[in-house]
């Protein structure tokens, strides 16, 4: 610490400069906060998936989005004979919206196996008696609640296009019964409702079919629930109705490579933005050795070591890539905080999750910069012959 | 005065090997700017590229109320009464190009294992008059009545186990790939082709998903339009093909240009901050050729030229190389939007706005340099030393 004020008199030699550098590294680390966000928060919901889980969908369903693939609510009884299945629950969905064509409201319709199949929802058994007990009952998350202004016992109504009535009625008014935590998971919350009251407002042909199938097998072991997929779908190969079954873990790897591959894209955005500013404070603390070359020798000559002043040299680099990085992972924080409004509704792109554990990753990179932007001057001074030094040569 | 500014800007470049790494500096920065930007920004010129390479001619009618196709269910007494609107094209048997068709989605994998599914489109007797652009590439057409399937070349190319000679699965047995289409880079590249009736009769369906039918002329649509609208036994809806597909994808396009500009403009601020602490560092090295040209009777806007030219000269040089990388790496790369095959495009109209950027960055980051260069006081720059 007592040679801070060398260190401060080396940055405000150029202060012009020392402030240009400072914003060059606060614009990288902005961005290198927002990149390594993205992939921890698409990182979390992999390493979030349960191994033991298997989901089951109608093989030929009619396309993405909010779809009709409905399959035979039988299968149950024949799924469960296979060996290892712990537990099974259904729903089917409510695709529709919220007052205004905008306000998406997807509604899970489920039964109780599935309130225990999918416990991170948090439906307890006596939230999911609630929902049992009452016909038209929802619950919602918290960030739900807020978006629109909603209480439990309030009405929720929801218009859909696609999931009409048995009387062609497309409203489902739905009440809210209780208000729960909102989950990684669901980045926009979730709405969950019952499947007895979706399935008797169906179309009787229709009745006794459902959406997806969530499982969990007793082993928490991916390559087992693999296999399960596998011999559920060779179960309802030749039937009328086949069916396509994919593994959580399966599902949460693709997920992150859908429509980009999100860690291939932000790691090599974050590292062209540090790949800059390592060019930048690299040659600026080479400037600024290479000008101040009798000043280290006169150090040397008051008896500095060699590595105190090579400790001179990196702590001046440190300086601003510490500050520019603190400055900047705040930024991307208060970004990140900012992320889920301006998503367009149809994209559940979750928001950059930064906790101490990435912004340390931050941290910990600024080092890393300033140390490689300091290696080259600070081994010159190694070497340094005094006498020439001192002499201007 | 011309002469001056060409003299002293000749000479700042050839003395700028002199400032060999704080000029790398810029050409760097640039280089990564412009290389994030226009690869983040292939993406939409890609998509952009598919929804131009559609037909404008070609209009789809889908029952009112779902947003997509898949979800659009239009019985056949409906399709019959859409069939009789005034506005469609004449085929060569003279009956309207018009028909309704339906869509499944089978579940399928990309080559890199990851889980996607691809669209069948079931066309009727008229489906190829209907797209003319539709040419096969290798194998032959299906056949009416038989469980054979053809696919897009970009469905090819980018899913697994679409070749000639696999075999997809559908509700009653599996189905031949017996031909590879081209669509001339439209979205339907990306997807497959069977015998509507077949298709039909194996999932089950007695509905069309949508009717789709060729304009007779460009104002064809409204005459269709209010036909349908003043009949009242339908609840359709009829849009061009084209702008069905924008306006499905208009949000992620938005999204994307968002992402990339954003990244972009994060990166630009940090590269001009750059530029500006070496612009300032170039004048400052050069205070003593800046005070002998002044004193030799040389004016302030050469030197002042000199300084914004060299910031321009050396943007210039990073924005070629980055958008060589960009090129190099993306253009005609092949690409998945959720199920959406493409072809990323590293467009001219990119780099010429890549160019734009790196003129506007370099002028920000040395007019203030520049100005400096030029008021510098001529016997304060001779003494600096």
């Amino acid at each position: 610490m007592k040679y801070f004020p060398l260190v401060w008199a080396a940055l405000l030699r150029k202060p012009a400069h020392t402030i240009l550098t400072l914003l060059s590294v606060v614009m990288a680390f902005t961005l290198f906060g927002i990149m390594i966000g993205f992939n921890a928060s698409v990182e979390r919901i992999v390493n979030g998936a349960f191994p033991e889980r298997v989901y089951v969908y109608s093989r030929f369903c009619t396309g993405p989005g909010p779809n009709v693939c409905i399959m035979p609510l039988a299968y149950r009884e024949q799924i469960l004979r296979l060996p290892g299945i712990a537990s099974i629950g259904y729903r089917s969905q409510v695709p529709g919206y919220y007052q205004d064509p905008k306000n998406r409201a997807y509604v899970y319709m489920v039964d109780e196996g599935w309130c225990r199949t999918r416990p991170e929802y948090n439906l307890t058994p006596a939230r999911c008696r609630q929902l049992e007990d009452s016909r038209t009952g929802v619950f919602i998350t918290r960030s739900i609640a807020e978006r629109y202004h909603l209480k439990t016992g309030d009405a929720f109504p929801v218009l859909t296009k696609a999931v009409t009535q048995a009387d062609g009625g497309k409203l489902w008014p739905f009440t809210v019964i209780g208000i729960l935590d909102d989950i990684p998971r669901e980045t926009r919350g979730y709405i969950i409702g019952n499947y007895s009251y979706f399935d008797q407002t169906q179309p009787l042909n229709e009745r006794g079919t459902l959406g997806t199938f969530a499982i969990n097998i007793s082993v928490p072991d991916p390559a087992v629930s693999a296999k399960t997929a596998l011999a559920i779908e060779a179960l309802f190969a030749n039937s009328g109705d086949p069916v396509h079954a994919d593994t959580e873990v399966a599902e949460a790897q693709a997920s992150s490579q859908w429509a980009v591959n999100i860690p291939f894209v932000t790691m090599v955005v974050a590292g062209a933005g540090l790949f800059m500013v390592l060019f930048l404070t690299g040659n600026g603390i080479y400037q600024s050795v290479r000008e101040r070359i009798a000043e280290f020798a006169v150090l040397k000559t008051l008896g500095f070591s060699d590595w105190g002043v090579m400790a001179l040299v990196f702590a001046e680099a440190a300086i601003p890539c510490l500050l520019g990085a603190v400055i900047g992972l705040g930024l991307a924080t208060a970004f990140a905080a900012k992320v889920p409004s301006l998503m367009p509704p149809s994209f559940y792109l979750p928001a950059p999750y930064l906790p101490a554990s990435v912004l340390g990753v931050g941290l910990v990179c600024a080092i890393l910069v300033a140390l490689l932007s300091a290696v080259i001057p600070a081994w010159r001074l190694r070497g340094l012959d005094v006498a020439a030094a001192l002499a201007g040569k | 005065m011309l002469k001056q500014i060409a003299a002293v800007s000749l000479l700042n470049f050839k003395s700028l090997r002199a400032r060999l790494w704080s000029s790398l500096v810029i050409v760097v920065g640039m280089t990564a700017v412009i290389a994030v930007l226009l690869s983040m920004l292939s993406l939409k010129a890609g998509l952009d590229a598919q929804l131009q390479a559609g037909d404008p001619g070609r209009i789809l009618v889908l029952s009112s109320g779902p947003e997509s196709v898949f979800q659009s269910k239009l019985t056949r007494d409906q399709a019959a009464l859409i069939m009789d609107a005034p506005g469609f094209s004449k085929a060569d048997d003279g009956t309207p190009l018009v028909e309704g068709e339906i869509l499944n989605s089978p579940p399928a994998s990309r080559k890199t294992g990851i889980p996607t599914f691809v669209t069948i489109h079931g066309f009727g007797p008229k489906g190829f008059a209907l797209r003319p652009e539709v040419k096969m590439v290798s194998g032959r057409k299906v056949r009416p009545g038989a469980r054979e399937i053809m696919v897009g070349q970009a469905a090819r190319d980018q899913l697994a186990g679409l070749r000639i000679g696999d075999k997809v699965i559908l509700p009653n047995g599996t189905w031949p790939i017996v031909g590879v289409f081209s669509a001339g880079g439209a979205a339907l590249d990306g997807e497959a082709i069977a015998d509507r009736d077949t298709l039909m009769n194996s999932v089950k369906s007695v509905d069309f998903n949508i009717v789709i039918g060729r304009l007779e002329n460009a104002q064809a649509l409204d005459k269709i339009k209010s036909a349908l609208a003043a009949n009242p036994a339908l609840q359709v809806m009829a849009e061009r093909e084209t702008d069905y597909y924008a306006h499905i994808n208009a949000d992620d396009r938005a999204l994307i240009g968002a992402v990339a500009w954003t990244t972009g403009a994060i990166m630009a601020l940090g590269a001009m901050f750059g530029a500006l602490n070496i612009m300032i560092g170039a004048v400052r090295a050069r205070r003593q050729e800046i005070g002998t040209l002044r004193a030799l009777g040389f004016g302030g806007l050469p030197v002042a030229v000199s300084v914004v030219s060299e910031c321009l000269l050396l943007a210039l040089t990073g924005t070629l190389i980055g958008s060589a990388i960009a090129w190099a790496m993306f253009n005609g790369a092949q690409e998945a939007w959720y199920d959406n095959l493409f072809i990323l495009k590293v467009t001219p109209g990119l780099i010429g706005l890549g160019i734009a950027l790196a003129l506007a960055i370099a002028l920000l980051g040395s007019l203030a340099p520049a100005i400096r260069a030029a008021r510098l006081p001529i016997v304060e720059a001779l003494r600096a030393a």
